[in-house]
């Protein structure tokens, strides 16, 4: 819907303004920049700073107010340059200035600060006050991750309003009154939030900043590009800076069909792991008697080579196996596939380890983000945004307070819970009314619903919840679907899964049918020769370390990673994978948008590209893949006649984020600010500084004129996923004597690789706490605080918590190698709980 | 002091209690209202009455009630925070005629069909709380609240609030926010007022203690009878309360516009002029945000309008004396300094303006200013409040900030000589 | 004991079921804090978070705006002299010195046997008795040096008990009527009589 205008007088100027919009955004439309602090497009306008003033003509002749708080509205007349403006927001800056420290050299801001820059510009230079200035303890922790400086704060409330308003865990707050008003945590309680660093972010002068960035670099010495975070498949847009070749801070990009700005702590801070040199992988290495050696790459390579072409022609090509992780770029995933699929041809690969429920669900009437945010109803089916794609949780918050409705089907319920319209329960014991419980909560209002599909209980098995889907699905047939998967879009849109959506390959070759869990299971039995371990630590598929250990002896583990874990420990042949920040590329998100991946510093040590091991594997195994650049690679994707058709780098050149997959779905696309031009005036924009994408890599030279309306073929039709999805819910055996169901639900700080290399967030990782209704704890003598064992398909002790509510559940929250040992490949994993002697 | 209308039973030694209240025509109003009055008649008999608000303002009461938006749930709100320095007269009414604070209130809700009402007293007033309590207590107890008052279809709770000790709640915003728990910070406008989106953004209207209490007489004796006291816009009565440098401070209820400052500072009647041998040096006519009167401004009568055609405001009707023995300089200060400390810290110019201001004067007052502080106290209090004039401009939120430059402005532009002393030789001459 | 305590809490309670939000008691359960223990403690925030819904973070954002809601611990009798203009004008500062001189303390300090905390304070509306003093917000005035020496032997020997309750004095105030009325009950009836 294109925008209403109204008519307006800026500056004498006779112009048009976007009607509803606050008058700061219509003046910014104009080309007219009103100095501003406290006010933040994506939140609500306080008008505290009082900085934005101008002058308005209204009734009673004009009057100075500010324009981030008032609407436009037509016929306005504005002024912002007269001297009762320019006197007053001189008066301002005089007054924020007078108890501020002058210490710019020494302050992280410095450089980059909105106040510094006014003051400059229109600062007398010389100071009235000559009082004594207010004087605080100097920086304080308010977390682990954040300082704070009170002396420097200008009490803009952006920081406390985004605790409020967006994160919704208002932990920081004014404190004290006037003079004294000043930035507080409860007393001795941390802000601790998934969220902090947007604070920082956000933060206008140098009162708040990061730990790890602080006093790291300068902003004239940093340089940055435009990128995507990759922790998870929100996709959020980044501005990736580096120092040094370090990579030294990453801020949000206001992508308006993504991120609006905000990041989590866990994308935030993701660089911190990549530059622990300690925890990283830096050269080949080899495995032999005599215990482990670094080699060339030519030497591993070969190893790697003729392991794999002993084990084919040996055992059959099924005995080589591809696990891979979800850090692989769209590139590296394609490459992978492609030498599984066309030179090795083993069906044993699976690039989506954690996607239990069928692909083809998700991608047959696709959603995007703002579709989802907009529709009438929302259904969340299985997904718990804040753990697992947590800026999605901050926007379906903004999305609840503006009026969204959303019917939320979890087995445990989220932090999302306690806002949404209904909650419905899954009900292992009552599984056969779930869905008609949800298409009740609609209402009959079945006409404009997105449902958002994901595999949040890792105790519900795919098959299940698969069924659940697609019967949800078939009662809502016009329903529109957004992933809810955190991580493995790429290998399902390449098909390098065995739960990729059927028929979107083209790759010729073996389609794969085996998933982890049933690699894992073979090559525990011995009957896997070669197991390839693509940035994925095997201790995350529910192996023991002594089954790890057991399993390397009788099967070559070929680890190409980024980060040192279990596996790599354990492996015969050891490759360094370049990380997040080191390479070129792209990905998808959870929408299917391209989306680019920016190479901010050089790998370290010998660290390589997944996709050029798999290229020089491939001729090593006497083949070829048929690319030589990431750019034959992204020509093939798109004349592939997949859901990728059509693919080009030439879209990023028009907009950071790129289009949507298939091409033929349409998008309205809204104006985007590239970084708050308020919290980082001197950085320069990601635009101004370009997109550091190099020339050579880019497919066609911006020849597409845009992407709004069907650009490219529609995929050839796809076998319809709700069809061969099962009908109705399968009902489960029910429990015997002693048997409880359990939940098993991620969090974002869960053990990884990638996470114990990080100083800062594996602070943050908590042992999993098994969260048990009151009546059940006193059932089974569980104390509050104390510990037990569950025993399931393996066991694992953890410790109690008492729920405030019945749950349904032996809730378990956190997913560990130990929890990952409880699950089989039942349905819905049932447990015994034995007290533990500990 | 005359006993007219809000005053009229405070010469009783029991006043407070529920036998005087009863005994002196209580609840009168009330029944009249619930039992032979719609809603809209009572709002009728406001407007006619042309009821002013007594909290500063002076807001035409039956005009902000026909600006109550429609909906479904509104609600009423008492504002008992009175803070304002020197101003004392909700602080009288509540401990000593907390019957007729709940009647009127009562009233009020009826009229503008409110769901609940707030009284919103300051914290302080520990005795006037107990007393307010111990009314409503007795009032739900003859049925004057709750289900069905007297007999009628009405029914309303109300519920006493305590504040906590800041200024700023009796701005009406603020004290919204301060009623749902938050810091007292002032909303922004527009919305310009509560009666569109009040307390928990349904529309509410905020009245002042002595605003209702005018109310259960309005409903008895009818807007008419009120109209006919004082004159012009200034109808009705008010409860003056005189502080300061005079032999008689106290509260006096007088019929507006029918005395004058004269009366009210020199009349034996009233505050019995100034000790022997003093001058008056100045008066302010309407608490300490209001512009300052010297002794050219005596003859102004005691009316709203006349008041503002001076250049003042007669507020929350607080006249504060001071004679030739005090120091304008100290007296300057202790104003801006009472704002910088109730300031609260939202609008830059405001949190830092009003220190910065209050800084300077100590300065001056303790003997170590400089010259060049007066043409920058005057330029700080223009960019907290542009021009400096009155009614004021301003940069901030709400008029607190505004309220700091009047008295700065007045007492260097009167009083440069006095300032000049005491900066070049570091005395005052008021010794 | 900084968590309320079981009468407290039952007192509290009644206090949030008076509004339509709970948040709306935050105010009037930092002050039954205060008379609890002396001053809003941190576990009492904490016990206030949980009532009515909020974090700690904001109940503590909110005491800390007002003067009367201490988070530190004060005197059993808090004396507030007046200084502002009205007082002044009439001695406030002479009294305020008076008053450091009787209690032997300065502005802002508590007596060492913990009995008297003394502060100077704004406009409290008893300007016709000025220069006025409130302990525990009750009201004296006008006051002398001896009359506030008096005041403060009084205080001292109990005679004062019953007009000055210790720690704040807001305990006495409690609503005996029935309980609320619905909202909705209201908001029918008046739909029912505008048919
Ligand atoms: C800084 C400030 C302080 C105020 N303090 C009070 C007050 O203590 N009592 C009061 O009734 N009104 C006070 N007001 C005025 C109120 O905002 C509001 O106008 C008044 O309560 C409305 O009641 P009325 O229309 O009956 O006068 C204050 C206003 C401002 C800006
Ligand atoms: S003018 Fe002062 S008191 Fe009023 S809102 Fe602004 S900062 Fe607060
Ligand atoms: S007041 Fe408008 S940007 Fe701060």
């Amino acid at each position: 819907m294109p925008d209403e205008l109204v008519a307006v007088t800026f500056d004498g100027h006779s112009l048009q303004a976007r009607k509803g919009v606050k008058l700061i955004d219509a003046l910014d439309d104009a080309g007219i920049n009103v100095p501003r602090f406290c006010y933040h497009p994506r939140m609500s306008a306080v008008g505290m700073c009082r900085m934005c003033l101008v002058e308005v003509k209204g009734p009673r002749g004009v009057s100075l107010q500010p324009s981030c708080y008032i609407d436009v509205a037509d016929g306005m007349e504005v002024f912002t340059e007269s001297d009762a403006v320019k006197k007053a927001q001189h008066g301002v800056l005089e007054f924020l200035l007078a108890n501020h420290p002058l210490d710019c050299p020494v302050c992280d801001k410095g450089g980059e600060c909105p106040l510094q820059d006014q003051a400059f510009a229109h600062g007398s230079g010389e100071t009235r006050f000559v009082e004594e200035k207010r004087h605080y303890a100097k920086p304080i922790p308010i977390s682990r991750l954040i300082k704070l400086d009170r002396e420097r704060c200008i009490q803009c409330d952006r920081c406390t309003r985004f605790a409020d308003e967006v994160a919704g865990e208002p932990l920081i707050d004014f404190a004290g009154r006037g003079g004294t008003l000043r930035i507080s945590t409860f007393s001795n309680v941390d802000f601790d939030s998934y969220f902090s660093g947007n604070v920082a972010q956000i933060c206008p002068v140098g009162a708040l900043t990061t730990t790890p960035y602080r006093f790291k670099a300068r902003p004239w010495d940093l340089i940055q590009s435009a990128s995507t975070c990759t922790q998870c498949d929100m996709g959020c847009q980044v501005s990736l800076q580096s120092s040094q070749n370090e990579l030294t801070r990453m801020l949000g990009i206001d992508s308006d069909a993504i991120n609006h700005s905000w990041l989590c702590d866990r994308g935030r801070f993701s660089t911190s792991e990549v530059n622990n040199v300690e925890h990283r992988v830096t050269r080949p290495r080899l495995k032999d008697q005599d215990g482990t050696v670094d080699v060339s790459w030519t030497k591993a390579l070969r190893a790697a080579a003729s392991t794999i072409k002993r084990a084919i022609d040996e055992r059959g090509a099924s005995a080589v196996a591809v696990l891979s992780g979800t850090s692989l770029t769209l590139e590296d995933t394609y490459a992978w596939a492609k030498l599984a699929s066309d030179v090795v041809r083993t069906n044993a690969v699976d690039g989506a380890a954690d996607v239990r429920i069928d692909g083809s669900l998700l991608l047959e009437n696709p959603a995007s983000i703002n579709e989802a945010l907009a529709a009438r109803r929302l259904v969340l089916f299985n997904v718990d945004p804040k753990n697992e794609l947590p800026v999605l949780h901050l926007r379906l918050r903004a999305a609840i307070r503006a009026g969204l409705r959303v019917v939320e089907v979890n087995a445990v319920p989220t932090d999302l819970t306690a806002i949404v319209d209904r909650w419905i329960p899954i009900d292992p014991g009552n599984l056969g009314t779930t869905i008609d419980s949800v298409v009740a909560a609609l209402d009959g209002d079945l006409d404009d619903v997105v449902v958002m599909a994901g595999c949040r209980d890792r105790a519900l098995g795919a098959s299940l919840n698969t069924a659940l889907l697609g019967e949800l699905l078939s009662r809502v047939p016009r329903a529109k679907v957004l992933s809810g998967i955190a991580h493995g879009t790429n290998a399902l849109a390449v098909g390098f899964a065995p739960s990729a959506p059927r028929g979107i390959r083209s790759i010729s070759g073996v389609e794969p049918s085996m998933n982890a869990d049933s690699i894992v299971a073979a090559a525990l039995r011995g009957e896997i020769a070669v197991l390839v371990a693509l940035d994925s630590d095997l201790m995350g598929l529910g192996l023991t370390e002594d089954e790890l250990v057991s399993l390397s002896e009788r099967t070559t583990v070929i680890a190409l990673s980024s980060f040192e874990s279990a596996t790599t420990r354990h492996a015969t042949i050891v490759l360094p994978m370049s990380a997040f920040g080191e390479q070129q590329g792209s990905t998808l998100n959870i929408e299917w948008r391209h989306l680019r991946l920016g190479r901010q510093v050089e790998p370290v040590g010998q660290a390589r590209s997944a996709w050029m091991v798999a290229t020089e594997l491939a001729s090593m195994l006497g083949d070829e893949l048929g690319f030589m650049t990431l750019a034959d690679i992204t020509r093939e994707l798109a004349q592939s006649g997949g859901i990728l058709s059509g693919l080009g780098l030439h879209y990023f050149s028009e907009r950071l984020d790129g289009p949507l997959f298939p091409l033929s779905r349409k998008e309205e696309i809204r104006m985007q600010r590239v970084l708050d031009p308020m919290a980082t005036p001197g950085v320069a924009s990601i635009e101004r500084q370009g997109a550091n994408f190099a020339a050579g890599n880019v497919v066609e030279p911006s020849e597409s004129p845009g992407f709004a309306v069907g650009m490219g073929e529609t995929p050839k039709s796809l076998p319809s996923a709700k069809s061969s999805a099962v009908a109705r819910v399968i009902e489960l055996e029910p429990l015997s004597e002693g048997e409880h169901w359990l939940s098993l639900v991620p969090r974002l700080y869960d053990s990884s690789p990638e996470l114990l290399a990080n100083p800062f967030l594996k602070l943050a990782i908590r042992e999993p706490v098994l969260v048990v209704a009151p009546a059940v704890a006193e059932e089974l003598g569980l104390e509050d605080g104390g510990h037990c064992r569950l025993v399931g398909a393996g066991s694992a002790e953890v410790t109690v918590r008492h729920a405030k509510d019945q749950t349904l559940f032996l809730a378990l929250h956190g997913v560990t190698p130990a929890t990952q040992q409880l699950l089989g490949d039942q349905s819905w994993v049932k447990v015994r709980v034995e007290k533990s002697n500990g | 002091m005359t006993d007219r209308i809000v005053g009229a039973r405070l010469h009783y030694e029991d006043s407070q209690t529920l036998e005087r209240f009863l005994a002196t025509g209580g609840d009168q109003g009330l029944r009249k209202a619930l039992l032979e009055l719609t809603p809209q008649e009572v709002a009728d008999q406001v407007t006619t009455a042309n009821l002013l608000g007594r909290g500063g303002a002076g807001f035409e009461a039956g005009r902000k009630w026909s600006m109550l938006r429609k909906a479904p749930r509104r609600y009423l709100v008492i504002n008992g925070d009175e803070s304002e320095p020197a101003t004392f007269k909700d602080h009288l009414l509540v401990e000593n005629d907390p019957h007729q604070l709940v009647e009127g209130a009562t009233i009020a809700a009826y009229a503008i069909e409110a769901s609940f009402v707030v009284i919103y007293l300051r914290g302080e007033f520990a005795l006037g709380l107990e007393r307010v309590q111990q009314a409503i207590n007795e009032a739900y107890a003859r049925n004057a609240l709750g289900r069905s008052i007297f007999g009628s279809s009405f029914s309303v709770d109300i519920v006493l609030q305590p504040g906590a000790g800041a200024y700023i709640c009796g701005e009406e915003t603020s004290l919204i926010e301060s009623l749902e728990g938050k810091r007292g910070f002032p909303r922004i406008k527009p919305p310009y007022f509560p009666a569109v989106i009040g307390l928990y953004g349904e529309p509410t209207i905020v009245n002042n203690v002595e605003t209702v209490s005018n109310l259960p007489w309005i409903v008895q004796h009818g807007g008419e009878a009120f109209k006919e006291l004082g004159q012009g816009r200034s109808t009705g009565t008010r409860l003056f309360a005189l502080s300061g440098q005079v032999r008689r401070p106290g509260p006096y209820e007088v019929e507006m516009t029918k005395i004058t400052f004269r009366d009210l500072i020199f009349d034996q009647e009233y505050g019995q002029g100034l000790d022997p041998g003093r001058e008056l040096l100045a008066f302010i006519p309407g608490g300490v945000s209001a512009p300052w009167f010297f002794p050219e401004h005596l003859d102004i009568p005691l009316g709203q309008d006349e008041v503002a055609k001076a250049g003042s405001m007669l507020g929350s009707g607080s006249v504060i004396v001071m004679d030739d023995s005090s120091c304008p300089v100290r007296s300057a200060w202790r104003i801006a300094r009472f704002f910088a400390r109730e300031s609260c810290g939202q609008c830059t110019p405001c949190r830092e303006g009003g220190a910065w201001i209050d800084k300077i004067l100590r300065r001056i007052e303790e003997g170590e200013g400089r010259e060049s502080d007066l043409d920058l106290l005057l330029d700080l209090c223009d960019n907290i409040s542009p021009g400096i004039k009155w009614p004021p401009a301003q940069t901030t939120i709400c008029v607190l900030g505004p309220s700091i430059p009047p008295s700065v402005n007045a007492a260097i532009q009167h009083f440069r000589d006095d300032f000049l002393i005491h900066i070049k030789e570091g005395r005052c001459p008021h010794a | 004991m900084a968590r309320f305590s079981d009468e407290m809490l039952s007192r509290a309670e009644e206090l949030v079921a008076l509004y339509p939000d709970p948040r709306s008691a935050t105010i009037p359960l930092c002050h039954l804090a205060q008379e609890q223990d002396g001053y809003v403690t941190n576990e009492a925030m904490a016990h206030i978070a949980e009532l009515v819904g909020s974090t700690a973070a904001e109940v503590q954002g909110t005491a800390s705006f007002y003067d009367m809601l201490k988070l530190e611990p004060v005197g059993r009798y808090v004396i507030g002299v007046c200084t502002n203009i009205a007082c002044m004008l009439r001695g406030a500062y002479e009294l305020l010195e008076n008053a450091e001189e009787v209690l032997d303390v300065p502005v802002g300090a508590t007596t060492q046997d913990g009995l008297f905390t003394l502060e100077e304070v704004e406009c409290i509306a008893h300007c016709d008795q000025a220069p006025a003093a409130q302990v525990n917000y009750r009201y004296f005035g006008p006051l002398d040096r001896q009359s506030f020496e008096s005041l403060v032997s009084k205080l001292r020997s109990g005679e004062l008990n019953e007009e000055v309750p210790p720690h704040g004095t807001l305990i006495r105030i409690r609503r005996e009527a029935p309980a609320v009325i619905p909202m909705e009950e209201i908001d029918r009836n008046r739909a029912g009589e505008a048919e």
